[in-house]
This record gives C-alpha cells, structure tokens and sequence, in this order.
C-alpha cells in the first residue's frame, strides 16, 4: 500500500514541482544583471558564456541540432557518454544493464521487428572529432570502444536526421560527434573525475597537459567498471530468467553447456580502461596541427550480437587509434587509423581482426556570404576472422576476410544571408562503393556492405530485415512515440549547484526473431512499460577549481526493464569528486 | 516470489485499476513537450553582451576625448547585426556620461561618416575595420572591436575570450593618435599591444 502511495504521489508532486520551477526559471532569465556595482577590473573576471565564433568544424549547417556542454553533463552528474546523451533531445536511450545503453537518434534506424539482435544495429554517424566510430560490420557503435570519456569532452553535438550529403554515406539517421576539450590557458593542465556508487561502479578519468604558447599536449586515461543489478540471464527458449544456469537451450532446442565461456563473469556489466594522448600544434592563427593517439580494451555484456539463447553476449575489444588533422589556411585534411579484434560472442573461433582507414580532404573556400567546399575521401575497412575461426569447419563468425572501400568526391555549398538569419546549406556526394548491389538502395548499402559474412551469419541490416523488398508496411513498434527529457539547473548557494534530470518514454513493444521461431505469441515479444526516470545531483565547490558531487540516478525507483530481457534498473546512489586546474 | 516480483506486480495492479494513471501520463506527456525544446532555446542565448556593454560605458571614465568631442550627446556607434545594439540601448537608460545623455546609434559598415565617441565594429564587420580605420583616422573616434587580432590592425581596444572571462586589448598608439588620451588604470586592466 504504502508503495502505491509512493509510486503515485511522488511523480506528480515532481512534475508539479517542475513545471512551476521551470516558469519562476523563465522569469529569472528575464531580469537584467547589469553588474553595476562591480569594478571594472571585476567584471573582466566574471566567466561568460563564449560568444559563438564561426564553427570551423562541419556542423554549421541549418540541420535540426543540438549540443551539450562539458558544463551541461557535469551538472547533471551523468556517469559516461552514454547516460549524458539522454540530455539532449531526440535521443532515446535506453539502459541494458548497469552502463550500458541502446541508443538512437529519433528511431529512424533500421530496427525491424521479429530481427536478430545485430539488427539493433543503427545507422547512426559517431564521430569523435569528426574521426568516424563506425563498426562496418554491424553498421553501428559499439559504445564502450570510444577511447575518450567525459574527462576528454568538450562538447558533443547531435545532427537529427539524416545527413548523408553533408557528413558521409553513414549518416543515415544522424551524426554524433564527440568534440575533444583543450587546455584553455598556458601552463599546467589538469582534469581529474572519480565516482563510486551502487553495484560496485567505479568511474574514475583523468587528463594532465601542458599549454606553451603555440603548442599543447594532453595525456588522459579512464576507468569504469560497474557490475549488474542481477546474475541471471533469460532463456528465450524456456522463456524465464535463470541465475546460475548448469545450461542453457538454444533456440533450435539444442543444449549448451559452455555456460563459463559464454558468460565468465555474470555479475559482470561493464570493465574497461583506455589511454589517450593529444597533441596540438598551433603555429599562427590560420594553420593548425591535431594528432590524437590512444588504446582501449573493454569487456561487458550487452544486447548487440545474436546468440540464439539469451539477449546478452559477452564483448570483448581491444583496439587503438591514430589521427591526425591538419588545417592550412582554407585546407583541412584528416587522415585516421583504428585497428584492433573484438570477441562479440562466445568461443575463441568469434573473434575478429579489423581495421578501418579514413582520409578527407576538403578547401573551404569563402566569399562574402557564400563558401564553397570541395571534398575527396577514401576509406577502407577490413574485418577479418579468418585467423580465429576453423577455415574447414566454418564454425567462426563469418569465416572470410572482407574489405570494403568507399572513394567520395563530395561539393558542399552555404549561402549565408541577412546575417546568418537565412542559411542554405547544399551538399552533394557520389559514392563509390566497392560492393555495389543495385537490388539496395543507397543507405542501406552505405550502413554496411562488407562481403565477408555472406555464407555466415548475415549481420547486415537489410538482409535483417525479413520485410525488405516486399513491399509490405510495417508498423515498428519497438520504438516509443513519446520520448524526451528535461533538465533543472539551480544555483542554490554560490557554491551549491543542484541539478535535476527526467528522461520519459512511452510503450513499445519489442519483436525478437524468436518470434517467429517459436510463434507462440508469448517467446520473443517484450512489452516495455513507459518509464520515468529522474536523476538529482547536488554539486558543492568547498574550495575552488574542486567539485564533490552526489547524484541520484532513477529517485523514483522505476525498476522497470528498458530494453528486451534485459536487467532491471534500480535506483543508483554515486558520489564523486571532480578537479579541474 | 520474491520480493522485486512482488513490488512489479504491485506496480502493474496499480496501473491497470487507478483512474489517475491517465492523468499522469497525460502530465508525463505536457511535460515532455514543455521541456523538449527548453535545451535548444537555451542553446541560442549564448550571446550576452552585458558585460561587453557595462566595459564600453566605463571606458567613458578612463578616456579623456578633446575639447571638441565633448558637447552634445554622447554617442556610441555600432556596426553590423551585433546584440550588443540592444544590449547597449537598455544599459544605458539612466547613464549619462558626465551630464551628457547617451544615444545608441547603429551605422552601416559602408557609411562614409562615422559621428560618434565610441565605435563598436561587430565580429561580422571585422573585415570593415581597416577602411572604417583610415577613413576616420585622426578623428577622436574610439575603436572597439571583438576578434583576434584586430588591435594590430587599427582597433583601439580589441575584446578577446580568454579562459572563458573577456579580456582587452589596448592598442594605446592608435588611441593617442586619435588625439585622445587613457588613464593608466584602464592600461594596467588591460593587455598592451604594440
């Protein structure tokens, strides 16, 4: 009863809390501070909000897009890239297990009902510093391989929609893109975050850096290691969680017995670390020198691989990274290098080598109100198993060695006018694809092609989805019509900063191709209730340049699942410690 | 059972048979819509410039024009499509400088008399400063101006955003050759350019 109660009244008194802060808000803002009383000397000390400067990055196009700051997730207190992506709008972002998120932008992605897990796949664009985080082979990010995190942002930008003219043939349903924070003022730099919460979560990242006059270098590391709200998995087959399980039945019905090499950690959600090292050059104001080093390795369980037996697999990946970015008067060119393997099930024979090679370059070449962007990029992407996998007994995950390569020649064009207030953006790309088959149309042959997994496993969307080319609507309804968040910001005292976050779904229905397997109308369909979840983190600066901060993630307990049979998720207590110098 | 299930089921009994549950999806509802364009407005606002207008008024205590400069309303120019126009017309109701009023006047960057004190040259106009420069030399027109290295380039007191906080570049030969003359406390505020 009491639980009724609680559920039903402490909701409401939020949101009428909310909505009646939300307009004091409005009026606050509207009350002019002119800083009369201040000194001169004063109010050239007072922090202000940077008067926005041409972007020299791409995103100045009139896309509907959002950013949000490093100040932004540090006040909302989120713990990782994933969870601060809930901020901005248009993004549904849904917790797997304690870390762990499905996103996408709008739901425009290529989730069909009744598909395997890699149809989960998004053809969404993440970028960090415009370097494409892109699995070819599942068309899609696998998150927790982004070697930066928060202690490395700047700011992250979100383009809705898709843009494929404008960023590459992979921005079918968006672009993200993670922008890298420099040291602002010369001499010593330094960043340092540490959290440790519930379910044995530890976030811990750091940068240190050096700022001379035309030149800085920056070296960060990050750790994250966070546990589950649970140990049991659920069965698909015998459609019930089990904790512990002596074996598991496959979809087909056949028995698995190697639970300890599926799953050797099942309390286990989320364990990686990275290293970065950045360094800038800067030699006058119109030339300019980035290059960007670093490794990651990462262990977690989440929904992204079909197993036929349970939504979680294990993923394991190693991989490092080179870039480089150069811009000389109106040139910019970037040339970048990932490579490393990934584990994405069970057994030695799943792993696979891969690496992806990007290179741009583009002139801007600007008149009055017009700019004019010429363009040329090649990039190459080569996944491999044929190392890991039996090469007789085909038992690896696709058992070929494939390559894709695209070379574009792109022409951008803007025309500004009446001061930036009309903006005409226009791009134009020609793709050549190494693997062009007429039978698709260009995004889905652009999200992912690699020939490799023909015989196997077919991880491409478009062969996922069983409607394709049959010329049948279907309503997708694994998706929410009604998402979206809200952010609170209070400066309680000078010191105290308390910040309160809702992000909101409505229902949706999920379809696993266990659906159709079993079509019992019960295996393989999840109703995922609507949920609310609101987050509260109080941040107090006792002494300057030094944060300790507690965040509350989900204060209304909404347990609920937000992903197909995956984890429950609770409540979260997490304290933190934030120094910047 | 245990008790996890127990709360769930308790959770779909209540939403199944409570009549307020539509009410509060209808809430959850308005409040998604209330709040889902506040972070893109927000992310507009990004351009204050009462701290620029609240600096280019105390420039009027810390810069002496000539005699001739000093009868008649005080004016502050403006060049280009900068807030700062409507930022600086609400600042200064209630200002005068000495017991001079102050008019806020916005000029075009291709305008061949430039009638002011102070003349503001927007980050948009920037390209205009050198000819605004020559065809106003020698007149007691202060220049400010907001990008990165203008002060080299004619501007008498340049904006620049350094660490997030607004710093000031001051060219003092171009002010002295504009026949005006600036106290020290003004050129210890601010960064000398030479």
């Amino acid at each position: 009863m009491i639980k009724y109660l609680l559920h039903k009244k402490i909701p409401l008194a939020f949101i009428i809390f909310f909505i009646t802060s939300n307009v004091y808000g409005l009026y606050d803002t509207t009350k002019q501070e002119t800083y009369d009383d201040l000194s001169l000397k004063d109010l050239l000390n007072i922090k202000i909000v940077s008067v926005s400067k041409k972007p020299e990055w791409l995103f100045d196009a009139p896309l509907s897009a959002s950013v949000i700051t490093k100040d932004d997730i540090r006040k909302a207190g989120s713990t990782s890239i994933m969870e601060a992506l809930r901020l901005v709008p248009g993004m549904i972002a849904r917790e797997q297990n304690n870390g762990n998120y499905d996103i996408h932008i709008r739901g425009m992605d290529n989730v069909p009902p009744n598909a395997p897990f890699d149809g989960n796949a998004t053809t969404t664009l993440v970028m960090i510093d415009n370097r494409p985080i892109y699995n070819y082979l599942k068309g899609g990010t696998f998150w927790e391989t982004l070697p930066v995190d928060l202690n490395d942002i700047e700011k992250i930008e979100v383009v809705r929609g898709p843009a494929a003219a404008l960023y590459g043939p992979n921005a079918v349903s968006g672009v993200i893109n993670i922008i890298t924070r420099q040291p602002q003022k010369e001499g010593l730099y330094l960043v340092a975050n540490a959290k440790q919460g519930g379910n044995q979560s530890f976030i811990n990242n750091a940068s240190v850096g050096y700022q001379s006059n035309k030149w800085n270098m920056v070296a960060s590391g990050n750790y994250q290691h966070r546990n589950r709200t649970q140990t049991s998995y659920f069965e698909m087959y015998r459609n019930r969680w089990i904790d512990h399980p002596a074996f598991f039945i496959g979809l087909l019905g056949n028995t698995l017995l190697n639970i300890n090499e599926m799953y050797p950690n099942p309390a286990l959600a989320m364990q990686k670390y990275a290293g970065n090292i950045f360094l800038n050059f800067v030699p006058s104001e119109k030339t300019r020198f980035n290059l960007k080093t670093g490794a990651q390795h990462s262990v977690v369980q989440t929904v992204s691989t079909e197993n036929g037996v349970t939504p979680f697999t294990t993923v394991l990946s190693d991989s490092k990274y080179v870039d480089l970015r150069a811009a000389i008067k109106g040139i910019t060119a970037q040339v970048s290098y990932n490579q490393g393997t990934q584990k994405t099930n069970s057994g030695a024979q799943n792993k696979y080598y891969f690496c992806t090679f990007d290179a741009n370059a583009e002139y801007n070449y600007i008149r009055d109100n017009f700019s004019l962007k010429p363009g040329l990029s090649y990039r190459s992407a080569i996944y491999d198993d044929t190392k890991y996998s039996g090469i007789s007994l085909k038992n690896g995950y696709f058992n070929s060695r494939g390559i894709i390569t695209t070379l574009s020649a792109s022409l951008r064009g803007e025309y500004n006018s009446f001061k930036d207030k009309l903006r005409l953006v226009a791009g134009f790309s020609a793709n050549k694809f190494n693997y062009p088959d007429s039978t698709y149309i260009s995004y889905q042959l652009a999200a992912t092609t690699p020939d490799a997994p023909r015989d196997a496993i077919q991880p491409n969307p478009a062969l996922n989805n069983i409607y394709s080319g049959l010329g049948i609507t279907v309503a997708v309804k694994s998706t929410p019509v009604i998402f979206g968040g809200a952010v609170i910001n209070y400066l309680l005292t000078k010191k105290l900063n308390g910040n309160m976050s809702a992000y909101y779904y409505s229902n949706q229905t999920y379809f696993h191709v266990s659906n159709v397997a079993f079509h019992d109308g019960i295996r393989g369909i999840e109703h995922i209730n609507a949920k609310l979840i609101m987050n509260v983190n109080l941040s107090y600066e006792p002494v300057k340049s030094m944060i300790v901060s507690c965040s509350s993630k989900n204060i209304l307990n909404n347990i609920s699942r937000e992903f197909f049979k995956a984890d429950d998720v609770p409540f979260m207590l997490l304290a933190g410690i934030n120094y910047e110098f | 059972m245990n008790s996890e299930n127990v709360w769930r089921l308790i959770y779909h009994e209540f939403k199944s048979g409570c009549a307020d549950y539509r009410l509060y999806k209808l809430i959850c509802l308005l409040l998604v819509f209330f709040v889902v364009s506040l972070p893109e407005t927000q992310g507009q606002q990004n351009t204050d410039y009462t701290i620029h207008a609240n600096i280019i008024y105390r420039f009027t205590k810390y810069i002496e024009w000539p005699a001739s400069k000093k009868s008649g309303p005080f004016v502050i120019g403006i060049v280009g499509d900068s807030p700062l126009y409507e930022v600086m017309k609400i600042f200064i109701l209630n200002k005068t400088v000495g017991n001079r009023p102050i008019i806020v006047k916005k000029f075009s960057a291709s305008s061949e008399v430039f009638n002011c004190q102070i003349l503001f040259i927007s980050e948009d106009e920037s390209r205009s400063l050198k000819k605004i420069a020559t065809l106003t030399a020698g007149n007691s027109i202060l220049l400010v101006t907001e990008s990165e290295g203008l002060a080299l380039k004619g501007s008498c007191i340049n904006f620049i955003i350094v660490d997030e906080r607004l710093k000031l570049e001051i060219n003092k030969s171009n002010i002295d050759q504009r026949s005006m003359s600036i106290a020290s406390e003004l050129l210890q505020l601010g960064i000398a350019i030479k």
